[in-house]
């Protein structure tokens, strides 16, 4: 009994939280800080998810099993992202708050809503019915809607909020049409139910068009082209608490979901190879073209993120189409993804001016400003470019490892060189930090000791963790625990 | 193989300079003296465990000095240096210039001493990295950390349109590196996805090999992908760029050392893998690196800045080890690694000889000087040393490397070994003119103030000078370390 209930404890505790934080909303706190509050409970939950992945004894010691009448799968594969997710949403809570980029007087309801979504996205890892999947996907999305437009005052949040919520509603309209493709084909709602009759519906047009709706649906998740719209615009108009929690925990709870359907398929079916090929590919070479021009740090951060998932979703189809060592690699990559976008972000919401701004010339003197933030803005450009040794390289070197076995030559080819195009934004960005002269003094940047600690623990993770650690094997047993 | 053994000698090599770094970030800036006599100690370290390995390098050839265990179990990476014939003086070449770079950027460098001897020493390590790694991901990984600290050196420190030529070179050289990888993963998936170490490579393309196909497409790939870093032409004009606008220490490791990584590259990766490549490509790489001489020679005579002479003569002399690969006998071979060698000693010089100038006309412009000579003798002996190191004065090292090249390249290609010829006497010509419009000539009243270089900066020249006589004089030295090696490789490609 302590068993089962232990496998839920990370949903239960993260729900919880939620509860708690809309009852501190309904007291309405006075302009009361509740930031360490918020990361210790935050913390405990980081244990907890641990402990459930982990168990007692080593790794790999959680039992694959579905529960609620076959709609929710625990296995080591979806404690683990839970870990992660639980991880991400712990690093956002240490973005500070301010008046310029999130009020204060709102706070309350701004972790309410974090901890719900962070609940949907737990959810989504274990989602093993189309119903759960599209409820799980909703709470996610509804709590976004909300976050996104927090920032009440600024004409850019209200306009960003409005622009999520139509493509979001649109899009989740689409993936539910395609899901009702999906029932009325199989006629059943469980997700390896459906996915197995692929081998013989997969030629017909109704089968084809709801799994390429429920790809369209997550595209939207992970802001894959031809999805990808509302990303920097949301990005640019939001917080940037949020545009951090959008850009890092999100798509790797989209990324998972990904893999729980790719893993269910018995076979590779041709028409999701094709929008995954032509997905990946114009994400690529579209997010990281248009990244180049951009001047606003977060809307350029939106665009690479863009190439990014089309780095993941080359993943995906590795991992459709040679099995194991895909999965692998796009769940080591995801990891990492999380990490070094956050990185990125902390050092961007540091860097805000006056007017709230994110723009890349914020950067400027930040040498002379706050060298560890400088250091930490470098190391995160350089794994995001993935420059060996960091470990944003052996994410890519693994992808495309995998990708080129599975057969995808030219996406392999057209992925470095799409890689290669990122480094010279991400080049221009160090260049801002490292060498540019300010026109007029930039706001100093008060030193804040949970900050530097983070960053220091943040450069450490990127510059050793590919290169010193074996943990990649530890990737090896989710994907399998995946598979079986 | 598969044995587990300690880290060795090599270790200690390519982590000297990251302890430097280390102890340097500790430093606070304002403590300059300390922060260069930090650097110059891991630089002088590094040149004792160079030497050290030179002498005790057993001359039978073979890889040597070797640790080799298990580092990322599941893609099968592991952590395997040891150097072998080829390796070795590069080695030494790297640590010499270390050492001579930081002596004589000693007074030349004011502002940022801290972060600028930091990438110094990042660099070198990388470098050290790529001539003893034996495994892919590895060399691959120094090979990076080798090319990236310069985009920063250059942007901070540089002059002459820095920041283009700084933002162009890293570009040029990311970009080889994408064929690179593009290459290695194509070999590594090959060979069935269970390992990356060189040498198992090696004997799983030997027991199943490859197709035509592949090898006509990736060792191109591999060729051009480390081509461009060597200065291949057409894609050598990051070169002239980034050395002009480098700072003098920088310019001196990236056209000594540096530029010798991507030859090195292409016979530890390209010809140690893939040797059939080479035979089919021969020809294609002898037009291109014939190409490379006499335009690279054409082009520095109509320079007017003094670094972009230089520039432009390591384009020429870089394609000379890559003309005598194309020549696929023992003399092109092994011309070509010792031109390697004698071609970084020598552009090093140059390029502490035109900094010194620099730091105190501030100005490159040739026809501005005149006469100097009286006020730098030493500074202006120690460029006709280099100089005439390149155009192949007996008795100096250069002669030596374009004598075997020249000599292979008759043996294999007579005339087109005639034309290449063109380019030495071209380098005598812009040498020496140089010397007549910058060094003699009307001396010009402008310059009265100038004073000769300092004692370190003598000492630095000192050490090159010598390296180049010493290896002039007693070309066995060289030759005897790379014998077998050498040999071994091309039985391979002219099977």
């Amino acid at each position: 009994m302590t068993d089962k209930f232990l496998l839920f404890l990370p949903e239960t505790y993260v729900l919880g939280l939620a509860i708690f934080w809309l009852l501190v909303s309904l007291i309405k706190p006075a302009k009361k800080d509740y930031t360490w509050m918020s990361i210790g409970l935050g913390a405990i939950g980081v244990l907890i998810a641990a402990y459930s992945t982990f168990g007692e004894s080593a790794i790999g010691s959680v039992v694959t099993q579905v529960r609620f009448y076959g709609v929710y799968r625990i296995d080591l594969f979806s404690q683990g992202f839970k870990l992660l997710l639980i991880l991400g949403y712990v690093l956002i809570l240490n973005l500070p708050k301010s008046e310029k980029s999130l009020v204060k007087s709102s706070q309350a309801e701004y972790h309410f809503l974090l901890a719900t979504a962070l609940f949907g996205m737990m959810l989504l890892t274990s989602a093993y019915d189309l119903l759960v999947l599209y409820l799980a996907l909703e709470t996610t999305s509804y709590s976004f809607y909300i976050l996104a437009v927090l920032r009440r005052r600024v004409t850019e949040s209200t306009e960003a909020g409005l622009k999520y919520v139509l493509f979001g509603a649109a899009s989740s309209a689409v993936m539910l049409f395609g899901i009702a493709y999906l029932y009325g084909l199989t006629g059943t709602t469980s997700l390896p139910a459906v996915l197995e009759r692929s081998s013989e519906l997969g030629s017909t047009a109704g089968y084809v068009l709801g799994a390429v709706f429920l790809f369209g649906g997550l595209f939207f998740k992970l802001s894959a082209f031809p999805f990808h719209f509302w990303a920097p615009d949301v990005y640019e108009g939001t917080s940037n608490q949020v545009a951090a929690y959008l850009g890092t925990v999100s798509k790797v709870a989209a990324t998972a979901l990904a893999l729980r359907i790719i893993s269910l398929l018995p076979n590779p079916l041709e028409a999701i190879n094709v929008i995954l090929w032509v997905s990946a590919f114009a994400s690529m070479v579209y997010g990281n073209f248009v990244a180049i021009r951009q001047t606003e740090i977060k809307r350029m951060l939106a665009y690479s993120g863009i190439g990014h998932v089309g780095y993941i979703l080359v993943g995906v189809m590795a991992a459709l189409n040679m099995g194991e060592f895909g999965y692998t690699a796009t769940i080591y990559y995801a990891g990492m993804y999380l990490i070094m976008n956050f990185a990125a972000f902390l050092v961007v919401h540091a860097c805000i001016d006056e007017t709230g701004q994110t723009l890349i010339r914020n950067f400027n003197d930040l040498h002379h400003r706050s060298p560890i933030l400088c250091a930490t803005l470098v190391i995160s450009m350089f794994t995001l470019g993935g420059i060996p040794p960091m470990a944003g390289f052996f994410g890519k070197l693994y992808l495309f490892m995998a990708a080129y076995k599975a057969g995808f030559r030219w996406l392999v080819v057209i992925g470095l060189f799409s890689s290669f195009v990122s480094l010279y934004y991400y080049l221009r960005v160090c260049k801002a930090a490292f060498l540019d002269r300010a026109p007029a003094p930039l706001p100093a940047i008060p030193f804040c000791a949970r900050r530097e600690a983070l960053c220091l623990a943040l450069i450490a993770y990127m510059l050793f963790f590919g290169f010193f650690s074996n943990a990649v094997d530890q990737y090896a047993n989710i994907a399998k625990s995946l598979l079986n | 193989m598969g044995l587990d053994m300690e880290f060795g000698i090599l270790t200690a090599m390519w982590v000297t300079p990251m302890i430097g770094v280390f102890l340097l970030v500790l430093i606070p800036r304002q403590y300059e003296t300390a922060i260069r006599w930090v650097s110059l100690l891991a630089a002088a370290v590094t040149v004792v465990l160079s030497v050290y390995i030179y002498l005790h390098f057993d001359r039978r050839g073979g890889f040597q000095f070797e640790e080799n265990m298990i580092w990322i179990d599941y893609f099968g990476v592991r952590y395997h240096h040891a150097v072998d014939g080829l390796s070795v003086p590069l080695l030494l070449l790297t640590s010499i210039i270390i050492f001579c770079g930081i002596l004589s950027s000693w007074d030349g460098i004011k502002q940022r001493v801290k972060e600028f001897h930091i990438l110094m020493l990042v660099l070198v390590s990388g470098v050290f990295g790529v001539f003893m790694a034996l495994d892919a991901v590895f060399f691959f990984i120094f090979y990076e950390i080798a090319v990236l600290p310069m985009y920063l050196l250059i942007i901070v420190w540089g002059s002459t349109r820095k920041e283009y030529a700084g933002m162009k070179l890293t570009l040029y050289l990311l970009f080889g590196s994408v064929f690179v990888l593009i290459g290695l993963i194509a070999l590594y998936v090959h060979t069935g996805m269970k390992t990356t170490d060189l040498i198992e490579l090696k004997a799983a393309l030997l027991a199943h090999p490859p197709s035509d196909r592949f090898i006509r497409i990736i060792f191109p790939m591999l060729f051009v992908g480390f081509g461009i870093l060597a200065g291949l032409w057409p894609f050598h004009t990051w070169s002239p760029d980034g050395h002009v606008a480098a700072p003098t220490a920088a310019s001196m490791l990236h056209a000594g050392v540096l530029m010798k990584l991507g030859a090195f590259g292409i016979l530890r990766v390209g010809v140690y893998l893939l040797p059939e490549g080479l035979r089919y490509w021969a020809d294609m790489i002898v037009a291109l690196s014939l190409v490379n001489i006499v335009y690279g020679a054409f082009v520095a005579i109509h320079q007017t800045d003094l670094k972009f002479v230089i520039g432009y003569s390591s384009v020429s002399h870089m394609g000379m080890v890559m003309f005598g690969i194309g020549m696929m006998n023992q003399e092109g071979f092994f011309g070509a690694a010792f031109q390697m060698f004698a071609h970084g000693v020598m552009t090093a010089l140059f390029f502490a000889c035109v900094g010194a100038i620099y730091d105190r006309a501030h100005t490159r412009y040739i026809p501005a000087f005149g006469g100097i000579y009286r006020k730098m003798p030493i500074v202006c002996s120690a460029f006709l040393c280099a100089g005439l190191a390149g155009l192949g004065l007996p008795g100096l090292a250069g002669f030596v490397a374009e004598f075997l090249v020249f000599w292979g390249a008759f043996k294999a290609h007579p005339l087109i070994a005639s034309i290449a010829v063109v380019g030495l006497v071209l380098t005598a010509f812009y040498v020496l003119r140089v010397f007549q419009r910058a060094f003699y000539g009307e001396p010009n009243p402008k310059w009265d103030g100038l004073t000769d270089s300092s004692p370190v900066q003598n000492t630095a020249y000192a050490i090159l000078i010598g390296t180049m006589m010493v290896y002039g004089v007693y070309p066995r030295l060289f030759l005897d370390v790379i014998e077998a090696d050498m040999l071994r490789l091309l039985s391979e490609v002219v099977r």
